[in-house]
């Protein structure tokens, strides 16, 4: 145990006893700390670089089933306390939730999740971060008429603990590295910068190949043609996934919405709902994940939770609130992204299991088909019914393996139907954010093409 | 805040410089926040808390270092400089080519213009009135579900560097949110909306509950009834929100220095004419009571009006200390950060496309068909100017008048084609309210009149 979880612990536990003494029924503390070493790159220059240690702790309290929260960026005990009695004030001026479950009861086994932490990573200081930088810049700008629209390097290192009045009591350590990059060709702004991330809990992600995928990416992108509308076999790279996934299809799984009619999929358990390719799973458990925790925001151990499995719907994720109003337990699944907001139904890590087939020999395999890396306003998706649109770059026109890049392509129709047409799905994964995701390809896509 | 923290700060600035930073700058926040939301009629999550801490910059050999703090004590502040000053050392080793554009020395204190401070209403009547607002837009079977969310900021902020100027400047907001989920038959809508303040707990004086619960039950009857969108280049009328958030979003973002010096659309063309010379579009920082109304940036410079396009001219950037020095023109005040956590970025504070001189029934009387654009839900842009917009409330247009309701519209294409085919801009004017994301969030003003433009590509989604 690290000397930050130590203190967390002891202050959380100071916070508990506190809210009982002051009265309160239920009382959960939150505490995280940590250090946080960045540095940013703009247009081939050095910019910024910035080293944070912060923390504090969420309280929520209960008293005759009216529930309060507070917060404080400040672990002494006197802030603590005054948060704890904030909370408690809350509490008392909010109207009784008819449907609060309780705070969970203590659970005898949590996972054992590895690789979240590296004393190695942690150990790395603001220097080695701006090194990261200083290389990728160098290999970048190495090609003519590249620039570095932008690069950023962070590594972060903390703890986090819950403990609650009913008896839990957890910590957990964590390291995260990440690299990202913005790549744009000489033609830009007709040529749309080419993105990149890598993530990792343990090490630096390797820097060369980041930089090449991005040089490539970008290379590939310079003078776009404009092609027909129509229906297209369209490839989606993990980047475009990710968003279109996010905003379009995940709401549909999240427990809340379910219970609260907002999700398509309610009422639709056991049925057919995409292609028998399709493998969705929520797990915070994943070695090393982006997401992975052995616990969630309120304590809950994490599992694996199979969602659709071979295209049939099977379960959503639930917090320990909208398990109750759903009737299921939780899931494991509160997410609490920072100490000052309560948790709310998340994913930890939601994979869509990988196919059998690698990108490159089905790109050189395939006649004709778009791939698309990125996409835009997928933010205006209406979850409600899987309705989407999205305006897509980069773009490529691919055949047999010889790339063309594509402009002013928009894509619009319905993630359900979308996801019942996989034409294919590679073995190869990419952790964006807390997806862990596939290429994947869908047959018939309506592309409209606009300049 | 006291004065004893101001010195704490000026102590900080001046160390900065002594230990060789070029410009340094503290900026300490302090701010009270209330928030809740009331989901499908409950009071589910209530947060109260305290926003405190302290951010110190430097500028160090052409490159920038930052740390922030929650210890406001003289320790905490200079702990916070060595991690600043190391960061920026071990960067410095590089190419580094910023720098700041120094100021006169200025000392002010900016105190808000409150109505009613949210300090002084009890939490009760501030779920009384929430709840009233739920009542009246769950009223109705085709609600299925409805989120009311409620946030209230208010404190200070102190801002102190190392070319002398002191601001403490008081802010006070209101904000809320709301969103509807609607089903009739087999028909599924959702529709949301954002109103604010910056005057204190006004905002049922201005948007009373059924005035407002009312416009937003018409944008759900429309998404659940409507017809869908034809596809294609169609005339449209945009109505004062819509023109809003367009403006800001396909525009204003363009012309923020720091993008449109990394290549977007516009980066060489100042001075040239992009639009009719009725076209005017501004980033007004001292239109009354908007949530970018401020008199100083988070970079302690005044805030002054830019025109983004001055009668169809390209004319100005937004700029921070940096750009203005970069690009050699006067400061414009638009650095704005959304807290001591994370240092200030080139933000838009209000953006509006000013008024003209046509009625709206003069907008619409040439109009054969096309499509009447109320409300946006959403939209991004990319710096080829390249931009999709989904629309919320959209009617058909036949023969010049107002018709029958349209679902799920979207309007996308390239801005400055937009901005080309501007045709007329109407003379009335509203404000609107909401929240701009570029990493950070900050809370920004838009508006304008009614405008009719030509040849914009519709499609559903």
């Amino acid at each position: 145990m690290l000397v930050v979880s130590d203190k967390l612990l002891t202050t959380a536990q100071y916070a508990v006893e506190k809210g009982l003494q002051r009265g309160a029924d239920e009382v959960e503390a939150y505490a995280s700390a940590g250090t946080l070493a960045e540095a940013t790159a703009e247009n081939n220059t050095l910019h910024t670089a910035s080293k944070v240690i912060e923390g504090g702790l969420g309280i929520r309290v209960v008293k005759d089933g009216r529930v309060g929260f507070s917060y404080t960026n400040s672990l002494r005990n006197t802030d603590v306390l005054r948060a704890v009695e904030t909370a408690i004030g809350v509490a008392r001026h909010t109207p009784r939730d008819p449907w609060w479950p309780g705070l969970p009861e203590k659970f005898n086994r949590y996972p054992k999740v590895g690789g979240l932490y590296s004393s190695k990573l942690a150990s790395l200081g603001i220097e080695e971060v701006v090194e990261c930088i200083k290389e990728i810049i160098t290999l970048a700008t190495s090609r003519k008429g590249l620039t570095v629209v932008y690069a950023g390097a962070a590594v972060s290192s903390g703890a986090e603990v819950l403990v609650n009045s009913n008896g839990i009591e957890v910590f957990e350590e964590g390291t995260l590295a990440s690299l990202s990059l913005e790549l744009a060709a000489e033609d830009s702004p007709i040529t749309p910068p080419a993105y990149c991330f890598e993530g990792s809990r343990t090490e630096v992600p390797d820097i060369i190949s980041i930089t090449e995928e991005c040089i490539d990416k970008a290379l590939k992108s310079v003078k776009p043609i404009s092609i027909e509308g129509g229906r297209y076999e369209v490839l989606f790279s993990p980047y475009a996934l990710d968003s279109l996934i996010g905003y379009a299809l995940a709401p549909a799984l999240l427990g809340d919405n379910v219970v609260r009619g907002k999700s398509p999929l309610a009422g639709s358990v056991g049925e057919l709902i995409a292609s028998p390719e399709i493998t969705i799973v929520d797990d915070g458990t994943i070695e090393g994940g982006l997401g992975s925790s052995s616990f969630d925001g309120e304590g809950v151990p994490t599992k694996r939770n199979e969602l659709i499995v071979k295209g049939v719907l099977k379960e959503f994720v639930y917090d320990s609130y909208w398990g109750k109003r759903g009737g299921k337990e939780s899931t494991g699944n509160a997410v609490r992204p920072t100490y000052s907001t309560l948790p709310r139904v998340g994913f930890n890590n939601l994979i869509i299991t990988a196919g059998s087939g690698s990108v490159k020999s089905y790109l050189s395999s395939t006649e004709k088909l778009l791939v698309v890396d990125g996409v835009r306003g997928a933010h205006t998706s209406v979850p409600e019914t899987g309705e989407f649109s999205v305006v897509t770059a980069p773009t490529w026109l691919v055949s047999k393996g010889e790339f063309e890049a594509v402009k002013g392509i928009a894509i619009a129709g319905n993630i359900w139907d979308l996801i019942k047409s996989t034409e294919f799905i590679s073995k190869e994964v990419k952790s964006v954010g807390s997806f862990i995701l596939p290429w994947i390809s869908f047959s018939k896509v309506t592309v409209i093409s606009k300049y | 805040m006291t004065e004893a923290l101001a010195d704490v700060a000026a102590e900080v600035v001046e160390k900065a410089v002594s230990r060789g930073a070029i410009f340094a700058d503290v900026r300490v926040d302090r701010y009270v926040i209330t928030y809740f939301n009331v989901v499908d009629g409950v009071v589910k999550e209530v947060v109260t808390g305290i926003e405190s801490g302290a951010s110190v910059r430097v500028l160090y050999r052409g490159v920038w270092g930052f740390s922030s703090t929650t210890d406001l004590s003289t320790m905490g502040m200079l702990k916070a400089l060595d991690y600043a000053l190391a960061s920026a050392r071990a960067l410095s080793s590089g190419r580094g080519t910023s720098y700041v554009c120094l100021l006169p020395s200025r000392e002010d204190y900016v105190k808000a213009v409150v109505k009613l401070s949210v300090l002084d209403v009890p939490f009760e009547s501030k779920v009384r009135d929430v709840m009233e607002l739920y009542k009246v837009v769950s009223g109705r079977t085709y609600v299925k579900s409805a989120t009311v969310a409620y946030m209230d900021g208010a404190g200070e902020s102190l801002y102190v560097s190392s070319d002398f100027r002191v601001i403490r400047q008081e802010h006070m907001i209101s904000w809320m949110s709301v969103s509807i989920t609607g089903r009739e038959g087999d028909r599924r809508a959702s529709i949301s909306d954002e109103v604010g303040s910056a005057d204190g707990y006004t905002l049922w004086s201005r948007w009373p509950q059924e005035e407002l619960g009312s416009v937003l039950l018409k944008k759900l009857e429309g998404q659940l009834r409507g017809s869908a969108p034809k596809k294609g280049l169609f005339t449209v009328v945009l109505a004062p929100p819509a023109v809003g958030v367009l403006v800001h979003e396909a525009f204003g973002h363009l012309c923020e220095a720091d993008l449109a010096m990394s290549g977007s659309v516009v980066k060489n063309l100042r001075g040239e004419v992009i639009a009719r010379e009725f076209i005017t579009i501004v980033d007004d920082p001292t239109l009354p009571g908007g949530f970018g109304t401020i008199k100083y940036d988070d970079e302690g410079v005044e805030a002054r009006p830019v025109y983004l396009v001055k009668n169809g001219v390209l004319t100005d950037f937004m700029v921070n200390r940096e750009y203005a020095s970069r690009l050699g023109v006067e400061p414009t005040g638009n650095a704005r950060a959304s807290s001591y956590r994370a240092p200030p970025l080139i933000r838009m504070r209000n953006t509006i496309l000013e008024p003209r001189d046509y009625e709206l029934d003069e907008l619409l009387e040439h109009v054969k068909f096309g499509y009447y654009l109320v409300s946006i839900s959403g939209g991004e842009t990319g710096i080829d100017g390249t931009f999709h917009v989904g629309l919320q409330e959209v009617y058909e247009i036949v023969n010049g008048e107002i018709c029958e309701p349209v679902r799920n519209l979207s309007i996308s294409g390239n801005s400055l084609d937009v901005l080309r085919n501007a045709e007329a801009v109407g003379k009335d004017f509203e404000l609107h309210y909401g929240r701009c994301s570029k990493g950070q969030t900050v809370f920004v003003s838009y508006g304008g009149p009614h405008v009719r433009v030509s040849n914009v590509f519709v499609s559903a989604g």
